[in-house]
């Protein structure tokens, strides 16, 4: 048998008392796609930088080639034949992709250019990749800058190649390009290691090993297992299919009549969208990211204005009204981007709760009541399970999942009448996402009309009575959950227009 | 590629000693300038410790040198947490002793309970326009606040030189100078230390920083002037008033630059002229910045600031350092304090290039 | 150790001292001085200049030594002059008029003490307040003469420091001077509003000559501007044209010697006579008869101006001397036309 490329034995990581990575073993052979599955904080990302050299481990051994690791930078892991394509980009913006490449990484002081992009060039025409290697980074797309990470990685003709949550940039088209470009690896004979919690994505490798708590639960064959075992493996238990409840559709609560949003140059941003969501009804909103969702919450939060048209909440118009008093009408608003427009990461998690409410619910006189501020925030941690030391450790030192459990404390509370989710699950775990799902039905019992946009199809269809689809604005048609399949959807998606419109 | 980091937070013990090995550096490198000049380094700090702190005299004169630079800290902190960059403290400084004057005007010799109640007031109000303005103008018309501060800072200094020179307040005989006649008594700000000068202004200048703390820390305007600084997205996101948060911030900020025009004026001057209050607003800045940006912390920088300027003024006199080191040396104190506020908060990183 | 309280014991033991000594002749003099900008002004600089040949030649044998005090303003140059007093080692405490507040608030403290405030505006105080002033008028009128004849685009500046009235007095003869001999000459006045300002000076000598001046009167001393754009200016206060011989056809001088002389005589008239103090209430200037002000040399530029020209410039400098022609002084805000 074949020395394998790379070979962890009994690798061990600790961070102070947190144990990262503990008594980890495998093995990932030449030409094969290995793929490392686990929930946020299961260890992946350390255990990805242990075998690039970015940290030393406590214990056990790495082998690169038979050969015990040793490396002092992320410089050497490169030249010595391992590329790490990263999850958040690591590029200078004011470079070009050539540039970024090759600066820093290529040895002695004069950089051959004119040589290496000759060689780029050859890449990108190998594996499909369209990217200028002159282009500035700072003018790339962000699908364009994943694509200029791979290169790097490509460009020192790495042995192993770890994809670190590769395709969480990039669109369905691109996803799919990307493990084109896998398979063409996998046969000119590279070992690639890809970090993922897309059940999609995993199964298409050749093995899997699953991680929890910073621990090796098992690695199975693709082949040989299902995504039922491989998520029951990472929860550490059998995952409920969701069962929703059936709830009577009541009257008519948020009607959206022709509503235009104007968007930077000609085109609006949203164009002339129509629909209604009852009491208790949950629409979803289907479409690539991009498409129209975001003007689409903004207005009916009332932090944008339409250009044209009308929004009613319970009968009474609200297009005209500021976001407070839209807020306090009973409106609850999970943004798209938790970290920007969802929370203050500066400032506590108490403070986070209410924001929005300090003039209101939380002032006495002129002062802010902090004693309610405390005994709200113990409450809203202990019902949503944030976990975090103290409310007074700050928003932005929470992890991803535990930001959108503050935000949804706050937003369930606001939300009597209607609730705007905009991606609330997107980045998470499927155990948070879970929990998720749990909470924003519990507001469909009391009666709230929902409105979901989500990149994630397998979400709209367990959660939503009906599914909208958003392309390029306009909304291409809405769909009953219970009357359509993914083919549909995927249609809508793309720009088709619906038939039999529900 | 150096970067700075910010730190989560820093001890109470760590921030003592970085602004105290300050002090020990920056009077390292002033000894090592005044022993090159040839002058004596114990007669050059033991004159700037009697302007300092050296006796109850002089430790009230630099009380009086202090106050109207918390009123300035304060501004700052207030207008800059909220990462509103006012540069207009300056002027603003400039329109409260102006439009506290105008006031006198009309007061005629109305008893100093009345008038000097008047003329604070009316110092506030003309320091609030001024800074609403730049407010409004940055809300309504997204103009950059360092613009229009520093612009309107021209505008008003200029102003005061038209009304001082041959202009309708220029002292009857006396164009040259720049100057109203003296105030009447009733006028005067009342002392709180008879014989050296140290006035209301001082008592109200901690007054203030104390209401500054307390709306910073346990009001919603503060909660909404630290969201504000960090992430105004999430603000507008929950509805939040941004631009009337922006305009209040801006019309407190101008209030207090103006309340150290009136100390400075009434308190200690007693006629209305440029030069005197020309650099309090820019060291307001500074002090507001050394102070961490915390309204405590601009009081204590402002009393240091205070006891260096009495204290220079000794060592120019008592001592033969030549009168051009003395600014210097202050220049090269300020250096030293500035560095360790930046890295109080602050810790540096050397970071390679980009393949990371 | 106490420094404050130890100086003021000096100062009342020399004040004991003083009483004894009335019959003997002093020895020694301190003079302190604090002024509005620095040595780097041209108003201070000739002080010095002036105050170190005095110091030379050793006025009523008196041992003259003299500390120079700058950057502060308002109060602080009050709380310096008190410090200046208490330290007992200063008879003469010489400042800037800018100052007379606090001088007023001193001198009946430091009855001892003689005050002098130099310069125009604020007030006469009398008592051992004197009022030092300066009027550079006359110059200032025959370099206008100088400029009526010279300028060819008939457009003449004038930048000055601040409107005041020992500012205005020479900007209003210039002009006068200019149109004496050239009635078309049309006027160009800026302030900087400050007494000592390169940067600004720079820029208002710039906005001057793009306004069409090709001969500007430098109050504020900015000759570089000049020569880069190869104008003709004149100088202030002290001779510019030795250092900036391609631009300065000639500079408006001014001593203080005799300013200097007087105060340090009635101050000593005081302290070995007892003869009371008797400041002046009303402006005391010392004409260009009588050497307070002076015309420069030409310089570079006595090759280059005609014979006619430096003949009616003699001529009239003469006639100034001689009371035959009288400069009035024109106080009022001179502007542009």
């Amino acid at each position: 048998m074949s020395t394998p490329t790379i070979e962890a034995r009994g690798l061990c990581k600790s961070f102070g008392p947190v144990r990262a990575n503990h008594n980890i073993s495998f093995s990932v052979d030449a030409g094969e796609l290995f793929c490392l599955f686990g929930e946020n904080g299961a260890g992946k990302s350390t255990l990805s930088a242990c075998l690039t050299g970015l940290y030393p481990p406590n214990d056990g051994d790495i082998l690169f080639k038979g050969e015990p690791l040793r490396m002092a930078s992320a410089a050497d892991a490169i030249r010595s034949g391992i590329g790490l394509v990263h999850q958040h980009f690591v590029l200078v913006p004011d470079f070009t992709v050539l540039e970024n490449i090759v600066i820093g990484s290529e040895k002695g002081l004069i950089v051959p250019y004119k040589e290496a992009e000759a060689k780029l060039r050859q890449i990108c025409e190998t594996y499909g990749i369209e990217i200028e290697p002159n282009a500035l980074v700072r003018d790339l797309s962000v699908g364009e800058r994943q694509w200029a990470e791979l290169l790097k990685a490509l460009y020192f003709d790495a042995d192993l190649l770890i994809l670190d949550e590769p395709t969480a940039t990039l669109d369905i088209e691109n996803s799919k390009k990307l493990f084109r470009i896998i398979d063409k690896l996998k046969a000119d004979g590279v070992a690639l290691i890809l970090i993922s919690h897309f059940l999609d994505e995993v199964m298409q490798a050749d093995r899997v090993a699953v991680l929890r708590q910073g621990e090796l639960v098992g690695i199975r064959k693709t082949a040989e297992t299902t995504p039922e075992e491989l998520t029951r493996m990472m929860v550490g238990r059998d995952v409920e299919p969701k069962h929703r409840e059936h709830s009577d559709v009541g009257p008519a609560r948020l009607v959206l009549e022709n509503v235009t949003v104007a968007g930077v140059g000609q085109v609006p941003d949203l164009n002339d969208v129509s629909f209604t969501i009852h009491q208790g009804e949950i629409l979803g909103i289907a479409g690539v990211a991009g498409n129209g969702q975001n003007p689409l919450m903004e207005v009916i939060a009332g932090v944008r204005r339409p250009a044209f048209g009308r929004i009613i909440l319970d009968g009474v118009v609200i297009s005209d009204k500021a976001a407070r008093d839209i807020k306090d009408m009973g409106l609850g608003h999970i943004p798209d981007d938790r970290f920007v427009e969802g929370l203050v990461p500066e400032l506590s998690i108490e403070e986070n709760l209410i924001l929005g409410d300090h003039r209101g619910e939380y002032a006495r006189g002129a002062f802010l009541d902090f004693p309610k501020m405390r005994q709200r925030a113990e409450q809203a941690i202990k019902e949503f399970q944030i976990s975090t030391p103290s409310a007074d450790i700050p928003a932005g030192n929470l992890s991803g999942g535990n930001a959108q459990r503050v935000i949804l404390a706050r937003e369930k509370r606001l939300a009597t009448k209607v609730l705007l989710a905009n991606q609330p699950t997107r980045g998470l775990d499927i155990g948070v996402i879970e929990y998720i799902h749990t909470r924003l039905l519990e507001k469909r019992a009391e009666g709230v009309a929902m409105l979901i946009a989500s990149s994630e199809l397998e979400d709209l269809l367990s959660l939503c009575d009906r599914i909208g689809v958003l392309f390029q604005g306009r909304l291409m048609g809405i769909v009953k959950t219970d009357q359509t399949n993914l083919e549909e959807i995927g249609l809508l998606m793309a720009g088709q227009p619906l038939e039999n419109a529900a | 590629m150096i970067e700075l980091v910010p730190r989560s937070s820093t001890g109470w013990r760590a921030q003592l000693a970085a602004y105290a090995l300050a002090l020990v550096l920056g009077f390292t490198t002033s000894a090592l300038l005044i022993a090159a000049s040839g002058a004596s380094i114990i007669e050059g700090f033991g004159a700037l410790y009697e302007g300092a702190f050296g006796s109850q005299e002089a430790i009230l004169q630099s009380l009086v040198a202090a106050t109207p630079l918390i009123f300035t800290g304060l501004a700052t902190v207030i207008a800059f947490r909220a990462e509103i960059w006012s540069i207009g403290q300056e002027g603003q400084v400039f329109a409260g002793a102006m439009c506290g004057y105008w006031a006198t005007l009309y007061l005629g010799d109305a008893p100093g309970l009345v008038s000097i109640p008047v003329i604070i007031l009316a110092a506030m109000i003309g320091g609030a326009l001024m800074g609403g303005f730049c407010g409004w103008l940055k809300t309504r018309f997204q103009v950059n606040e360092i613009i229009s501060t520093v612009m309107l800072n021209y505008v008003i200094v200029y102003l005061l030189s038209y009304l001082l020179a041959g202009g309708p307040w220029t002292e009857e005989g006396s164009t040259s100078y720049h100057q109203t006649p003296v105030f009447t008594d009733n006028f005067h700000l009342p002392l709180l230390v008879d014989d050296v000068k140290l006035h209301i202004g001082f008592a109200l200048a901690l007054v203030a920083a104390a209401i500054c703390w307390v709306i910073l820390k346990k009001t919603p305007l503060g909660f909404e002037i630290r969201a504000l600084g960090f992430n105004p997205t999430a603000l507008r996101f929950k509805g939040v008033n941004v631009t009337r948060t922006v305009l209040i911030i801006m019309c407190i900020s101008g209030a207090l630059s103006a309340l150290a025009g009136v100390s400075e004026i009434f308190g200690v001057n007693h006629r209305l002229r440029g030069d005197v209050m020309t650099g309090i607003g820019f060291t307001g800045i500074i002090v507001g910045m050394i102070g961490g940006l915390n309204p405590i912390g601009a009081v204590i920088a402002a009393l240091l600031f205070g006891a260096l300027a009495n204290g220079s003024l000794y060592m120019s006199v008592l001592s033969d350092i030549p009168p051009s080191l003395v600014p210097a040396m202050q220049g090269i104190l300020l250096l030293f304090f500035l560095t360790a506020s930046v890295l109080v908060r602050y810790s540096i990183k050397f970071k390679g290039p980009a393949h990371v | 150790m106490n420094i404050v309280k130890s100086l003021s014991m000096g100062a009342s033991f020399l004040a004991m001292a003083g009483s004894f000594a009335l019959a003997e002749e002093p020895s020694e003099l301190g003079i302190g001085l604090i002024l509005a900008t620095g040595p780097e002004a041209s108003w201070d600089a000739t002080l010095m200049r002036d105050l170190e040949t005095l110091i030379e030649s050793a006025p009523h044998g008196l041992d003259i030594s003299y500390k120079n005090i700058n950057g502060v303003w308002g109060e602080q140059a009050g709380d310096a002059m008190d410090l200046l007093a208490k330290t007992g080692k200063y008879q003469i405490i010489w400042a800037h008029s800018s100052y007379s507040d606090q001088v007023k608030a001193l001198q009946d403290k430091y009855p001892d003490i003689l005050f002098v405030l130099v310069g125009s505006g604020n007030e006469g105080l009398g008592g051992n307040a004197y009022w030092v002033y300066k009027r550079a008028h006359e110059p200032s009128y025959l370099l206008g003469v100088m400029a009526g004849r010279l300028t060819e685009s008939d457009v003449v500046g004038v930048v000055g420091q601040f409107p005041s009235e020992d500012v205005n007095d020479q900007i209003n003869s210039f002009f006068a001077g200019a149109r004496s001999v050239n009635s078309d000459v049309a006027r160009k006045v800026a302030f900087i509003e400050s007494w000592y300002d390169p940067a600004k000076a720079e820029q208002f000598t710039n906005a001057q000559i793009a306004a069409g001046a090709d001969l500007t009167f430098q109050l504020v001393a900015s000759f570089e501007t000049c020569e880069k754009a190869t104008i003709m200016c004149f100088g202030n206060y002290v001779d510019h044209g030795e250092t900036s011989p391609d631009s300065v056809v000639a500079s408006a001088l001014i001593s203080w010697t005799q300013d200097l002389n007087w105060v340090i005589d009635e101050w000593y008239d005081h302290a070995a006579n007892g003869a009371p103090y008797e400041g002046n209430v009303t402006e005391r200037w010392v004409s260009m008869a009588n050497g307070g002000t002076a015309l420069s040399g030409y310089h570079a530029f006595a090759d280059k101006l005609s014979a006619e020209l430096k003949d009616e410039i003699a001529i009239l400098s003469a006639q100034i001397s001689s009371g035959e022609l009288e400069i009035p002084v024109d106080l009022s805000l001179p502007t542009s036309d």
